[in-house]
């Protein structure tokens, strides 16, 4: 029987050793060490930023400094393009643009963008022209959006604009990107969780790197509204690129407006920031947006996700610097490379669609002009407006992606020149 | 109680032969026993002596790392990094606990060492499961720095090193 003893003795320490190895192994598991602040005190519907930041004041801290408001000036010191201004208008800027928007809102009055802290009170302000779409207008401007959504069902897309706006008190807040009760991301907006279901992709299953890109694509898109139901869609049916957008918009037969110059059916594209910034070389390497928009920046000793919603060129250092080896001089020289070309073949394509819309007008008025041929300016006049805007209206000049810029503007100039062509052609030739 | 009983076995008539058989089949079972336990202890303490003070610091940092020819580029670089001064290899490379960390240096250092004596050392490129022994070092340092993000890998996020391209040492 001593055996059984030794046995017994031998488990004994066997079971204090594996203890032992067990608690060393505990002690050394010593992993990050998260703030977790009481997240079920914030409302599943809290629209308003100020009680988030009770919870995160570091983030609403930086999240505040969306009220920054730049004068061109100061603006000049980080970058030429863009800017967070007041009414700094586009009319202005660009003349030609009078002639491309005419008979439509964007004729009217057609302002810089200035922040997502100011999307309600610049909604408010514009030209009721532009308002006319109705409580659609509303969608991306306040986070109280997603639960008047869930509140009227499809009827709210066909009410009003003051119907919709008069309820809203919170501009673009915490809630249009997270859960509160996990601080999850999470996509609110239904246009995006639809598109993404016509793509075959589970919106339930993409990664926090894919999300950290989808949630601006929530509103930094190109969308349409549906005819009859007046709903919010994402024209994504075909693809992302622009040539993949046209060709679904020639297959419903949309259009915005009706030019009254050219008499040319005619979209209007709207930001189009994520759809251009996938398939660059930046979205290839993995990067997302909030990884330039949103870098990690340190507040005292501790890292928090900047909230700050601006160009990277203004802290290029926390945005650029932690992936590339050059210093900040030498990469905004390259920055500035690409969209000074890009501004260019903007402004050159702008005013060759101007020139065409010139031509075919004179055409339309021409006396015994062959019609077809006119109306085969017409589509290349479409399609030249449609390229052009994609790129004017997004907001990077060029920078989300260099080399598609040039090729959706180069089809641009192209196609204009066509419509030129097409225009006299129809002027000359036998009917 | 027990030794009366020890004292009553050898008078009971025929009981040797049945005592020896026991013991015999008590034998077989204690070898089985003790293997069980002494095979995964013996390579539990083998593995742990990877971690143990002389052996881990004598098979680690620059100078035992940095022998082969293949890793000079990235322990010069990390000899020029800020790192230098408070990590060695093997406080990113090497979980840091002695179980996991014992025998993910035994695995991973036999399997350089094949790839060094078979020539297939051209190109190092980290392993999937290498990363997140990183990762997880990174924050193990910098988790007060990183308490509000927390690990920036989970759901499918980046590593940290995706972006800190050159920390420590060139990629």
């Amino acid at each position: 029987m001593r055996d059984k003893k030794t046995l017994l003795i031998v488990t004994a320490v066997v079971i204090v050793f594996l203890i032992a190895v067990g608690s060393v192994v505990f002690y050394y598991q010593n992993k990050e060490v998260t703030e977790e602040p009481i997240l079920s005190a914030i409302k599943d519907d809290e629209a308003d930023p100020a009680v988030w930041g009770k919870y995160y004041p570091r983030h609403y801290d930086s999240y505040q400094k969306n009220l920054i408001v730049d004068t061109e000036e100061d603006y000049s010191k980080y970058g030429k393009y863009g800017g967070a201004f007041e009414k700094v208008s586009h009319l202005d800027k660009y003349p030609y643009m009078k002639t491309l928007f005419a008979g439509y809102g964007f004729s009217v009055e057609y302002n810089e963008d200035r922040g997502h802290l100011y999307t309600l009170e610049d909604i408010r302000n514009i030209t009721p022209v532009r308002q006319k779409a109705g409580a659609v207008c509303n969608t991306c401007k306040s986070a109280q959006i997603p639960s008047l959504i869930e509140k009227y069902g499809e009827d709210y897309y066909l009410m009003g604009f003051e119907e919709i706006n008069d309820q809203l008190k919170h501009s673009i807040a915490c809630l249009d990107c997270h859960d509160p009760k996990t601080m999850e991301l999470r996509i609110s907006r239904p246009a995006l969780l639809e598109a993404l279901k016509s793509q075959g992709k589970d919106p339930d299953k993409l990664t926090r790197q894919e999300m950290r890109s989808l949630v601006c694509a929530q509103c930094h898109v190109e969308y349409y509204m549906q005819p009859e139901t007046k709903k919010l869609t994402f024209p994504w049916g075909k693809g992302l690129k622009a040539d993949e957008m046209l060709e679904y918009y020639d297959d419903l037969n949309f259009s915005d407006w009706l030019h009254p110059d050219s008499g040319t059916k005619l979209i209007k594209a709207q930001h189009p920031d994520y759809e251009l910034f996938v398939n660059s070389t930046h979205y290839a390497a993995g990067v997302s947006c909030a990884d330039c928009h949103m870098p990690y920046v340190k507040e005292g000793n501790v890292k928090i996700t900047s909230h700050w919603w601006t160009s990277p060129l203004k802290h290029m250092e926390q945005s650029c610097l932690v992936c590339h080896r050059e210093s900040a001089e030498e990469l905004k020289e390259r920055i500035f490379y690409t969209q000074d070309r890009t501004y260019e073949m903007k402004n050159l394509a702008g005013k060759t669609i101007e020139k065409a819309i010139q031509e075919i007008a004179k055409s339309a008025k021409t006396a015994g002009v062959n019609e077809k041929i006119l109306d085969e300016a017409r589509t290349l006049h479409r399609q030249a407006q449609w390229y052009w805007d994609w790129m004017a209206a997004e907001n990077s000049m060029g920078f989300h992606n260099p080399q598609e810029s040039l090729y959706i503007l180069g089809k641009a100039v192209d196609c204009a020149h066509k419509a030129i062509e097409k225009a006299q052609e129809a002027r000359t030739a036998e009917r | 109680m027990i030794p009366k009983k020890d004292l009553d076995f050898p008078k009971m008539g025929g009981a040797d032969i049945k005592n020896k058989k026991s013991i015999l089949l008590w034998d077989k079972k204690k070898i089985l026993l003790l293997l069980l336990l002494a095979v995964p202890l013996l390579i539990i303490g083998t593995f742990s002596l990877m971690k143990l003070p002389v052996v881990s610091s004598a098979m680690d940092g620059p100078g035992f790392c940095g022998r082969c020819h293949v890793m000079q580029p990235y322990v010069e670089t990390y000899l020029a990094s800020s790192h230098r001064d408070a990590a060695t290899c093997g406080s990113c490379h090497v979980p840091h606990d002695v179980l996991r960390g014992g025998a993910y240096k035994a695995y991973t250092g036999t399997k350089d060492l094949l790839a060094v004596l078979t020539g297939r050392d051209e190109h190092i490129r980290i392993s999937n499961l290498g990363k997140d022994v990183v990762q997880e070092n990174c924050l193990r340092c910098h988790n007060t720095l990183m308490r509000e993000i927390g690990d920036t890998r989970e759901n499918g996020g980046s590593y940290c090193f995706d972006c800190h391209r050159g920390v420590p040492h060139m990629k």
